[in-house]
């Protein structure tokens, strides 16, 4: 068995938690309820012939006053980084936590997800700017969220 | 030693610390009673403690650290396990083992939950409400005994501040904005805290009021109306004009002449009428005719000085009104503009002619009577042979 720990990385509130959520359990709660510390999920994912097991780290939220602590970035293979495609600021963020992921995990993969793409109209969604490696996801919807755990468990593992 | 006290005081508090032993390989070897409360499923020795802790993966090289090294010593804080929270520490045991320690944090980790949650929801709260005031067009200054608090956006735009820290800044410095006519927020505040007040920044006119916001926040609200009064001026122009030759309509004449009188100003009236127009629409139709009457328009306008008014009245028929008393010489310069159309050559149509009628006012005049001795001069003019000019 290989086991990969990957992380969910971004600002508060962007659905990291739902996310994992919707992944793991295809369920989706409104409610919104702050991560505080960590909390690991597994998940099975055959890759071809070899037996493989996700360790997802569900890490809380960088505020303002406080970014995310190193150790929990140690021995990442890689990152699922999370904005919220409504708050402009957990955008401009993302580069942010691209480079703390990468400073701490040099050779790690990583995937971005623009989440909650539910509550963009239909032309803001049609018209929303996605570059190579990136998804426009919606937890409560299910949209695309396989794809984003998919595309980086790839990117690990082969 | 040491580490015989720590087995020692996990054994004594077991409601805080449970611990595991693992040797080389990450097979467990010993483990403490309770243990298996933060897991899934019971705990086996000889298993893999990444089965039950998968919060080790990754974790293998610092493992294999403390293994060799000895002092070095890893926690990972805060992660949760089967509703409980726990610190996770990787301490050295014996060259061959490692010392797992799972601290349980829960308490304390549920108040800080309690704290963070509300923080955050605070802070989206702050995030929505700071977007509702940066897309307002107006600026907004909060401040508090004379010190600023807050300024949106288009605020920090006006004043090419970088940011809110920038602006506190000046406050420092006795507000350097030194275009407000004031010295201190609290005299602005008691300048606009009635009504809204005109108040001059640079060269733009704002319109600024004052609230007080519970009992020690001020907030003001600059409403810029520079070029909102261009817009209207802009606006009222274009209401005034005529459209097809761009002069004055009669509406804004009336409105000038009356004014005029109503300050016994003495204004001589000519009321212009093109000669034969009749025949031009119908010889050349009216598109043609339009563009008589706007080379008419323009030939006029030419000779007449800036504050003379000059309108039409409506179909071929014009309007002047001259703020002059000397009567003879305004009729001297209708005489001029009289004989100008009549050796002009008009495109399309060729040679026309323009007959005018005269009045200047009297005391007690009024917009009506002046009109009619003018109109009845022109009524002379036009039934004694037409282009000339009659006065009244």
């Amino acid at each position: 068995m290989i086991r990969k720990k990957i992380l969910l990385l971004g600002d508060f509130n962007v659905g990291k938690t739902s996310l994992i959520q919707r992944y793991i359990d295809n369920t989706f709660d409104d409610k919104y309820l702050t991560t505080i510390g960590v909390k690991i999920s597994k998940k099975f994912l055959p890759v071809g012939t070899i037996e493989c097991e996700l360790i997802i780290w569900d890490v809380e939220g960088a505020t303002p006053q406080k970014q995310i602590p190193e150790q929990y970035l140690v021995g990442a293979s890689g990152a699922i980084i999370v904005a919220d495609c409504n708050r402009e600021e957990t955008i401009e963020n993302l580069e942010g936590h691209i480079k703390h992921f990468k400073a701490v995990n040099p050779d790690g993969k990583y995937v971005v997800a623009y989440n909650k793409s539910d509550l963009l109209s239909a032309e803001q969604h049609e018209h929303f700017d996605l570059k190579p490696e990136t998804f426009l996801t919606s937890a409560k919807r299910g949209e695309h969220v396989n794809d984003l755990f998919s595309t980086l468990a790839k990117e690990i593992f082969t | 030693m040491k580490n015989i006290q720590i087995i020692l005081n996990a054994i004594l508090s077991q409601d805080v610390f449970e611990y595991i032993l693992v040797d080389r390989r990450y097979r467990i070897t010993d483990f403490s009673e309770n243990v298996s409360r933060y897991f899934d499923e019971a705990t086996q020795g000889g298993n893999d403690i990444r089965h039950y802790l998968p919060e080790i993966v990754g974790y293998e090289e610092e493992i294999q650290t403390v293994l060799e090294k000895g002092n070095n010593r890893y926690v990972l804080e805060t992660v949760y396990k089967n509703n409980y929270y726990i610190n996770i520490i990787l301490e050295y045991y014996s060259e061959e083992k490692v010392l797992i320690l799972l601290h349980n944090t829960t308490e304390i980790t549920l108040s800080k939950l309690e704290l963070l949650q509300y923080s955050n929801e605070n802070q989206l709260l702050y995030n929505t409400i700071k977007k509702i005031l940066d897309s307002q067009n107006n600026l907004l200054l909060v401040t508090s005994n004379n010190k600023i608090e807050y300024a949106n956006r288009k605020f920090l735009e006006y004043f090419s501040i970088k940011n809110l820290d920038e602006l506190k800044e000046r406050r420092e410095k006795n507000f350097s904005i030194s275009s407000l006519p004031v010295k201190s927020f609290n005299e602005l505040y008691a300048y606009a805290k009635d009504e809204e007040k005109e108040l001059m920044i640079g060269e733009d006119t704002f319109l600024v009021k004052a609230t007080m916001l519970e009992t020690t926040y001020q907030l003001f609200t600059f409403s810029k109306v520079t070029k909102l009064s261009e817009a209207n001026q802009s606006l009222e122009e274009k209401i005034n004009r005529d459209p097809l030759t761009g002069l004055y309509r009669k509406s804004f004449f009336d409105e000038k002449l009356a004014e005029a009188l109503e300050y016994e100003q003495t204004v001589t009236l000519v009321i212009a009428d093109i000669d034969n127009f009749k025949t031009v629409n119908d010889h050349y139709g009216h598109l043609a005719g339009d563009s008589v009457l706007r080379e008419f328009a323009d030939l006029i306008k030419n000779q007449l000085r800036e504050n003379d008014i000059f309108a039409r009245w409506g179909g071929e028929e014009f309007l002047i009104l001259f703020n002059c008393s000397k009567q003879e010489k305004i009729v001297e310069k209708i005489e001029t503009i009289r004989k100008m159309v009549e050796t002009h050559s008009f495109e399309t149509v060729g040679a026309l002619t323009v007959s005018f009628g005269v009045a200047t006012s009297r005391e007690n005049e009024t917009v009506q009577s002046l009109l009619e001795r003018a109109d009845r001069a022109l009524y002379f003019a036009k039934t004694n042979g037409k282009n000339m000019v009659v006065v009244k």
